[in-house]
């Protein structure tokens, strides 16, 4: 179903877009462990990072800040021109005219997009976990990990869905608005409290899980059931 | 190859209107028609890449809708515009396409590549637009495909018409060889020149071979449009 060759090739094309992701993350990561602790200046206001415990002040910072933004934010930078991408630029009858399934196509592209937002959320949740402790801080690895997985779970469901506007769209840049707005819609309960539970967003920040040390049981269900039909759906409107 | 009633509308307009074709084996066959006429649309739904609206065909023996996927293994297709990943060198574009078929000819792939002087280790995004339709071709020809379909194989412009020749005469060759050409062009000089036969496709209908087109006036022939050495416009076949 992943076809190798095309899977390989979607690195390869994506790799400036991980590089810029993993800069963005990267330099999250490194800094907040960095800011600890200290107060900066900024023109009328003051940026105060010592007043929480270490392991609220990252959750607070990367799980529900950094991480969370940047990896909705390379959701929709991987997802917007994957299919419009190549429709625009007019690779994608070249491709079509080959002995290839749309479906392995849209498969292929599926399984490079899980990957490389695995490669960015994973490989700076380590690189945090790493500046933590050389900075003599040290986070409960299986809360830090369990809450990266499910930061990455979500921003895997945001992928597909934006992956369905670059299938409906032949510009990536209308593709991206259109998934922009999409994504805002998504945003927007969580920043109230009568409607936070109703956001992805919220279980994005994994409170139960990095907080109170839950197992992951119900947003794996989820996961597996809202991406599964995301996935089909975005096949369907593929081959059509 | 054969269609009959082959049509796809798109919002509310026919693109291609019930069209028949009937192309035998071992011809050059050549579809002339202005930009927009339907001839690209119609192209790409004989390999199965855009479903028709309605009407059927076939395509060496296969159904264009349900062997779709078995259709593309069997022809080579070079699409216009030539688009190719112009991150890629070309000896890895040439790797990345290779991998979706069983079958290559290396040595026919070095033969072309030496052939339209283009350089293996070159990035595809510096090519010429010509040498990307040079390099489409090789990439179209290099599986063995029993069938060959181009979208416009001729450039208009003076200054790459030289080009035109190298490209026309791989195409002669394939058909030496005993295999099925398909051309679709708006250079009608060119495409008389190099197909047996040549039918004028105008806004999405294939249009009575007797009929040629010359500018805006169709005259009418005593006899369907052939290649037989007379110049376009005489009264008579081409």
């Amino acid at each position: 179903m992943v076809h190798q060759a095309l899977f390989k090739k979607e690195l390869q094309q994506n790799r400036i877009k991980l590089l810029l992701s993993l800069l963005l993350l990267g330099a999250g990561a490194v800094a907040l462990p960095l800011l600890f602790g200290r107060t900066w200046p900024v023109f009328s206001w003051t940026l105060d990072f010592s007043r929480e415990a270490y392991d609220l002040y990252i959750w607070n910072r990367w799980t529900a800040g950094v991480m969370l933004y940047v990896s909705l934010f390379s959701a929709l930078l991987f997802g917007a021109g994957a299919i419009s991408g190549e429709r625009a630029a007019g690779t994608e009858i070249v491709l079509l005219s080959k002995p290839l399934s749309r479906r392995e196509i849209y498969t292929s592209k599926v399984a490079a997009g899980l990957l490389l937002l695995l490669l960015g959320v994973l490989g700076s949740t380590l690189l945090l976990y790493l500046a933590s402790w050389y900075r003599g801080y040290l986070l409960d690895p299986k809360s830090l990990f369990t809450a990266a997985a499910i930061t990455w779970m979500g921003a895997v469901l945001v992928y597909l869905a934006v992956l369905i506007f670059s299938v409906l769209f032949s510009s990536p840049v209308k593709a991206g608005a259109a998934a922009a707005l999409f994504i805002l819609a998504l945003s927007l309960p969580a920043y109230f409290e009568a409607t936070e539970s109703y956001s992805l967003l919220y279980y994005m920040k994994a409170v139960p899980y990095w907080q109170e040390g839950q197992t992951p049981l119900v947003p794996l269900g989820f996961f597996l059931v809202a991406g599964g039909l995301l996935y089909e759906t975005g096949v369907i409107l593929y081959d059509r | 190859m054969e269609t009959w009633s082959l049509t796809r509308e798109f919002k509310g307009r026919r693109l291609v209107d019930a069209v028949d074709l009937k192309v035998p084996y071992g011809q050059v066959f050549g579809i002339w028609g202005a930009a927009g006429a339907g001839k690209s649309t119609l192209l790409k739904m004989l390999l199965g890449i855009l479903p028709p609206s309605s009407g059927g065909g076939l395509c060496l023996g296969l159904d264009i809708t349900g062997d779709s996927l078995t259709i593309r293994e069997k022809v080579g297709f070079v699409p216009h515009p030539s688009s190719l990943y112009g991150f890629m060198r070309v000896y890895q574009l040439i790797d990345f396409y290779r991998s979706f078929y069983r079958q290559w000819d290396l040595s026919l792939t070095r033969r072309l590549l030496r052939l339209f002087d283009i350089p293996w280790k070159g990035k595809v995004g510096k090519l010429t637009p010509h040498q990307k339709k040079q390099l489409s071709l090789l990439l179209a020809l290099s599986p063995g495909p029993e069938l060959l379909i181009v979208d416009e194989p001729f450039e208009t412009s003076s200054k790459e018409r030289g080009d035109n020749l190298l490209f026309s005469a791989v195409i002669h060759e394939y058909k030496t060889a005993g295999h099925t050409v398909l051309l679709a062009s708006r250079c009608r000089e060119e495409l008389a020149a190099l197909a047996d036969r040549v039918l004028t496709m105008e806004e999405g209908k294939l249009l009575d071979p007797r009929v040629i087109m010359k500018g805006n006036l169709r005259l009418i022939s005593s006899s369907p449009r052939r290649r037989s050495g007379e110049k376009d416009g005489s009264s008579g076949s081409i």
